[in-house]
């Protein structure tokens, strides 16, 4: 009889991350090749799509969404803090830059109209987020179930801004509101779809929260907040407070996801669920890819966003899988990368009884 | 005498801290083996590999002379190992009878008349049908030990097991461990404390650092030897005699008038009790588990609602403040259980140290009270959930080193500490107490009670029955006022 | 350690990220007429290249849902398998399903990098991507469907229905017995409202011919593609005693439902919309709008084909299909032989059992013929077309016909003669997007067209109004 253990284990961090890389390569090419052989493709041309889609330089269009939100959900995972609310958050997000840069005069003043925007879209994915926490814990609702929920509220509210008070005036009708002033406008690279700002801007974010996180008295405080919520207090921090400043930074860097969606990608409000597009839930399986690390955070985000191009580019030319499948691919590529985190985690072994 | 088990050879790391080095061992059937050591030395890793919570990195267990792999405690308990451990592994949401029936895996019908017999004959009344949540930790370790002794095992593991309990408690349990003896069946006792070692234990085994240095016959060796032998070169602290001599003159600084607390079910838990305690002075609260102790301690440091009644510290009102700006105003507390209330297992020693300090704190400060409280590993930057419990609970008190507490509330601070912690846990709040800070001791422990405090109270079904001066009244004068009304 | 770390990281990241950008390959240098003089009196000029069609046409589609949804990605990919069979010599087609808005840049640089040359993009959703993507690739066409932003790289087209939802609002009035008619829409931008008001005014026709009073009901679903918002709409609409129900919504939803009501002992019947969906009800589908991509992407690869369109020439190619076209058709079936199958057999029968009087030609005929006759009529426009291909002549779609005063021919019909909004019409307004009716009005505002009066493409695009005996019963 064969009996499988797993057994837990602790590796040094500059052998884990090697080993991590390594494993997730290695499940990459192994569904890479077997889906290539059920679909009667060569896997060489399949793996020259993949080995293109991680060079390409779109994947920074996806880097600019997934990088800033998941950063934000990695405070709140890391107080212990269930924030599914990413989606909504982006939503409104780009709810209020649009406000700023379409609905008051400052959106035609240069510099002043982005940076104003963004603060505002800061601030909404904060306030969307500070509603859950504090039915959370004032009043003891559980925040997974009414983040999600705010999510479709979100959509909701942007959905009747754009079908109504915002529509704008030379759409034709379309739900969406006009485009924001030039002005308002951040510069994309040439050729591509994203603006190199909210990118440095993200990466300068990371580093400050992991400074946060792991350097200061408040940061280490909120990942402490994961082990109990009386130890925090019994140290001399209010617990309340420190669950409040989790979520609210955690939404406030989702809103910036979605400001920049606004600001650079849309450059218009569009119904909520073609901001968010999903890339809010998306966020939660990058956070979590990273192990809440933030460091690690651009690196999850680098990889999940080359997959979303990988998906496109094995629909195109002589693959043309088919997006059912595309998806499915990706989807076994994701969880053979969860494999690998668990193998790198845990030890498995085998043994034979008689 | 055949060998049950061999321990062969085995070594344990988590990640840069070597756990256990190269430890051999033969445990015969019908011996007690006690093994000693200070907090950190291994010994409850080497608990937990026998009972196949951890696997050795290298090294292997040999069972009736078959070498044997445990990965789970499912494997060792097949072949008769079970362990009582520091900690009760129970579940909260399910009843004495749910839980005992889920560990010996056998129908709650069919060991219904067992458990209530057990418990007659420990003299122990508990409702087996109450959940475990609703139990006080003491109760709580009772059915750890009904569990482990209702599996009649070929080796029982006692981890720590008895030292927070009643010395009453305690003797029954020895009794139980010699029954399980004199069936052929063997324990190892895994403790800190000397004097229990030799009183029990028929062989010593003395871990430092991982590693065995030393075994003997528990007749033939002193405790001063073993103490020696234990600690190493490590200087052992003279507690201090408390600082009585000081007059306590000034006014109260924590003033409870009259408090009523109700329990998690609406009962009293806490009724009428007042107490004050001066500068300087350390007041202790002794009582038998389960008198609304705990329900007064956690009321005091803002964990529970008061139903009528005030505190006052300082004479500002404080009753219905949090526990975070009691700890700002000075009000610290150290407590019974450190992993659940005192530190953050999965940050590291200085992060947890970082928290704690109300004000900025320098890098190499971290180091200075890791060596002032003896913490091993001697490394800031190691994971909480790596350390020992002692290790653990000397991280709780590193908080009243760097900040500048006015009032420390304890309860039961040195239960999990061996000697030397201990010791330097008791002289700490003497001193404390004699340059003007206060402090209120709960303690099951009545020496400890008595040799610290100025003043003790007794509490029986959550009032308090008396208070004395420690020169008023000795240890069983105390006992029969616990006791009288309980 | 740990800073270490996030400095290698910041440092690999940005390194990365300049040393991508600075390689100039996307740099597509405008290069203007340069005159260089040099001593010894050469003189060298260069100017663009001009552009010359190449051999093999690579074009790309991207759709917005999967091309199974059996609606509209179906239909366009219909339209790509045709011209893709039919051109194979020169063409090379590919196509990405799925594409919400927020994928189309990617997709479309991926496309680019891949060699196709040619870009549809069939989303309303694609417009403003499509369009930021053509002002970078200049030497891309992009052909994109339903919008209203052109380049001179980007043309737009669409194929409309209106013409063949009154052809089924005639049949609809003829069929109802309860005077009530249920429509669900998908969102009430002009596009559909001018669907449900031209499918309200056939219904009205016959209704008035026949004596009954019809009302249209209207329940938006807020989504183009939900079969379960559309399920749900139709049981509400039935529930308030509708009869007939005419729907835009890329499913087949409604037409199922509508079967299983039928084998439930209820008569209700319905207009498959968008691609034959007969066979999901061939005991209730009356007839349908079916649409016929091909026959623009014939039009539009065959003139690429030629060197007629370049990427410096598509700013006012905007193709606004009609009946006449044979881009969209009346009908619900089509037969292995590739004919339309226009009306239901079993309704035909008993459409002819139905009489009226046909309003232009006072003769009495039975509903089936006068469904054929104004088909005729609105097929029998040979004019029209070449007006129909460009932003510049959408204007002169209006007109009826030209004088031009020689002897025997007096005037050439330009426009199909009978057209559903021609005057006189009331209606009142719903919302403003700035058509000439409901411009700075009130929401509810009534407002008509004067007897005669055709409605202009402009007054199309901006259709902001409903006619009256339409009523809207909320949004889902």
């Amino acid at each position: 009889m064969l009996k499988i253990s797993i057994i837990k284990r602790e590796l040094p961090l500059h052998i884990i991350i090697p080993l991590r890389i390594t494993i997730a390569v290695i499940g990459l090419l192994i569904s890479i090749v077997t889906a290539s052989l059920i679909f009667n493709q060569d896997p060489g041309t399949t793996i020259t799509f993949l080995v293109n889609s991680f060079l390409d330089l779109n994947i920074f269009r996806y880097i600019s969404v997934f990088l800033p939100t998941a950063l934000g959900l990695s405070i709140a995972y890391s107080a212990g803090l269930w924030n599914l609310g990413a989606e909504g958050q982006i939503v409104v997000g780009a709810m209020g830059a649009t406000f700023i840069a379409l609905f008051t005069p400052l959106g035609t003043i240069e510099y002043v109209g982005v940076i104003a925007s963004l603060l505002f879209a800061f601030a909404m994915g904060a306030i969307w987020a500070i509603a859950a926490i504090v039915l959370k814990v004032y009043f003891g609702i559980n925040e997974a179930l009414t983040t999600l929920m705010m999510n479709y509220i979100a959509y909701y509210l942007v959905d009747y801004l754009v079908y109504g008070p915002w529509r704008g005036r030379g759409v034709y009708g379309y739900p969406e509101t006009d485009m924001i002033p030039i002005q308002c406008r951040l510069q994309r690279v040439a050729g591509y779809s994203f603006s190199l700002y909210p990118l440095f801007t993200s990466l300068l974010l990371t580093i400050l929260v992991f400074l946060f996180l792991y350097r200061t008295r408040i940061g280490i405080s909120i990942r402490a907040l994961s082990s109990s919520f009386r130890a925090v207090e019994l140290s001399g921090i209010s617990s309340t407070k420190l669950a409040i400043l989790a979520f609210m930074l955690s939404g406030a860097l989702a809103g910036f996801a979605g400001g920049t969606e606004v600001l650079v990608y849309h450059r218009k409000l569009v119904p909520g669920a073609k901001i968010g597009a999903g890339m809010g839930y998306t966020s939660i399986m990058v956070a979590w890819l990273s192990s809440l690390n933030p460091v690690a955070v651009p690196l999850s985000a680098y990889y999940v966003s080359s997959l979303y191009i990988f998906s496109l580019a094995i629909q195109i030319g002589s693959i043309n899988v088919g997006d059912a499948i595309a998806r499915a691919v990706i989807g076994t590529i994701f969880l053979l990368t969860i494999v690998s985190e668990f193998i790198a985690r845990y030890r498995i072994i085998l043994r034979f009884r008689g | 005498m055949s060998n049950v088990i061999r321990v062969v050879e085995i070594s344990k790391r988590f990640g840069d801290i070597i756990a256990l080095d190269n430890i051999s061992l033969n445990i015969s059937s019908g011996e007690i083996v006690a093994v000693l050591g200070e907090n950190g030395s291994g010994k409850s890793t080497l608990a937990k590999i026998l009972y196949g919570l951890y696997t050795p990195d290298r090294g292997y267990i040999e069972v009736n002379g078959k070498q044997q792999v445990f990965l789970s405690p499912a494997d060792a308990k097949k072949y008769g190992i079970v362990m009582v451990s520091q900690r009760p592994q129970l579940i909260d949401e399910l009843t004495v009878l749910e839980n005992i029936s889920l560990f010996l895996n056998k129908p709650l019908n069919k060991i219904y008349n067992d458990i209530n017999i057990f418990l007659q004959e420990f003299n122990i009344r508990i409702n087996i049908a109450s959940p475990i949540h609703t139990l006080s930790y003491t109760e709580r370790q009772y059915i750890e030990m009904a569990k482990a002794l209702l599996a009649r095992p070929r080796l029982l593991i006692v981890d720590e097991a008895t030292t927070y309990l009643p010395q009453s408690m305690k003797i029954k349990f020895f009794e139980m461990m010699k029954r399980i003896v004199a069936t052929n069946g063997s324990i190892i006792f895994i403790t800190h404390k000397i004097p229990e070692a030799l009183e029990f234990s028929t062989r010593i085994i003395v871990l430092r650092r991982g590693r065995i240095v030393g075994e003997f016959d528990s007749n033939n060796i002193s405790l001063d030897e073993l103490r020696r032998v234990m600690f190493g070169e490590t200087a052992i602290i003279q507690t201090t005699k408390q600082a009585q001599d000081i007059p306590i003159i000034k006014d109260a600084i924590l003033k409870i008038n009259n408090v009523l607390v109700e329990d998690e079910y609406g009962k009293k838990a806490v009724e009428n009790v007042s107490l004050d305690v001066k500068q300087g002075e350390i007041v202790g609260v002794v009582g038998i588990a389960g008198n609304g102790q705990r329900e007064l301690c956690e009321t005091i440091i803002g964990l529970r609602k008061v139903k009528k009644g005030q505190i006052l510290f300082e004479g500002r009102d404080i009753t219905h403040i949090p526990p975070n700006k009691r700890i700002a105003i000075g009000l610290y507390y150290i407590p019974e259980d450190p992993f659940r209330d005192g530190v953050f297992l999965n940050l590291t020693v200085a992060e947890n140290i970082k928290i704690f300090s109300q004000r900025k704190i320098e890098r190499k400060a971290f180091q200075d009270i890791i060596s002032k409280l003896n913490i091993i590993p001697a490394n800031p930057g190691v994971k909480v959930h790596k350390l020992s419990g002692g290790n653990v609970q000397k991280v709780v008190l590193s908080r009243i080193f760097i900040n500048i507490p006015k009032v420390i509330v304890a309860y039961n601070p040195t239960r999990m500490l061996d000697e030397y912690s201990s010791r330097l846990v008791a002289s700490t709040l003497t001193k404390f107490a004699s340059l003007g800070g206060s402090v209120l001791l709960f303690s099951e422990d009545l020496d400890e009670a008595l040799a610290m405090g100025n003043r003790i109270a007794v509490m029986s079904r959550g009032k308090v029955i008396g208070i004395y001066n420690y020169t008023a009244i000795n240890r069983s004068e105390l006992e029969k006022v616990m006791v009288a009304y309980a | 350690m740990k800073s270490q770390y996030i400095m290698l990281l910041v440092g690999l990241l940005v390194g990365f990220i300049i040393g991508y950008i600075t390689i100039p390959y996307y740099i597509v240098p405008v290069t203007p007429a340069i005159t260089v003089t040099t001593t010894i009196t050469t003189t060298v000029t260069t100017s663009p290249t001009p552009y010359i069609p190449s051999e093999k046409v690579r074009a790309a589609w991207i759709y917005v849902g999967p091309v199974e949804d059996f609606g509209w990605t179906y239909m366009h990919d219909v339209g790509r398998r045709v011209v893709a069979n039919l051109f194979k010599d020169w063409l090379d087609t590919t196509y990405i399903e799925s594409i919400s808005k927020e994928k189309t840049a990617a997709a479309i640089d991926q496309l680019i990098k891949l060699g196709y040359t040619v870009i549809f993009t069939t989303s309303f959703d694609h417009m403003d991507p499509t369009y930021d993507k053509a002002l970078e690739n200049p030497n891309i066409m992009f052909f994109h469907c339903s919008g209203y932003k052109r380049a001179p790289n980007m043309a737009t087209y669409f194929a409309d229905l209106y013409q063949v939802y009154y052809l089924n609002g005639l049949m609809a009035g003829a069929l109802t017995k309860t005077g009530r008619i249920g429509y669900i829409a998908a969102i009430t931008i002009p596009e559909v409202i001018r669907h449900i008001n031209a499918f309200a005014i056939g219904a009205m026709e016959t209704g008035r011919l026949l004596n009954k009073n019809i009302t249209v009901y209207v329940i938006e679903i807020g989504e183009w593609y939900n079969p379960d918002k559309a399920r749900a709409a139709a049981q509400t609409l039935i529930d308030m005693g509708v009869d007939v129900i005419a729907f835009t919504e890329d499913s087949t939803a409604t037409v199922e439902f509508a079967e299983t009501m039928f084998r439930q002992g209820k008569e209700v019947y319905v207009f498959s919309h968008y691609s034959p969906m007969y066979e999901y009800g061939p005991n209730t589908v009356v007839s349908g709008q079916l649409v016929r991509w091909e026959v623009i992407y014939t039009d539009i690869l065959t003139k690429v084909k030629a060197g007629i369109y370049t990427p410096s020439n598509l700013g006012n190619v905007d193709y606004w299909y009609l009946l006449n076209t044979g881009a969209v058709d009346l009908g619900a079936h089509v037969y292995p032989n590739g004919t339309v199958m226009h009306i239901n057999p079993k309704f035909e029968d008993i459409l002819k059992t139905i009489t009226v009087k046909d309003t232009i030609t006072g003769e009495t005929v039975t509903v089936y013929d006068l469904v054929m006759r104004r088909y005729q009529l609105m097929k029998e426009a040979p004019l029209l077309q070449p007006l129909q291909n460009t932003a510049l002549t959408h204007v002169y779609e209006s007109m009826i016909k030209v004088a031009i005063g020689t002897k025997h021919i007096e005037a050439q019909i330009i426009a199909a003669i009978f057209d559903p909004f021609t005057g006189p019409l009331t209606g009142y307004c719903i919302a403003d997007y700035g058509s000439r009716f409901c411009s700075g009005k009130a929401v509810g505002a009534l407002i008509s067209v004067a007897e005669g009066e055709r409605l202009t493409h402009d007054d199309l695009w901006k259709m902001d109004w409903f006619v009256k005996g339409v009523v809207y019963r909320g949004k889902m």
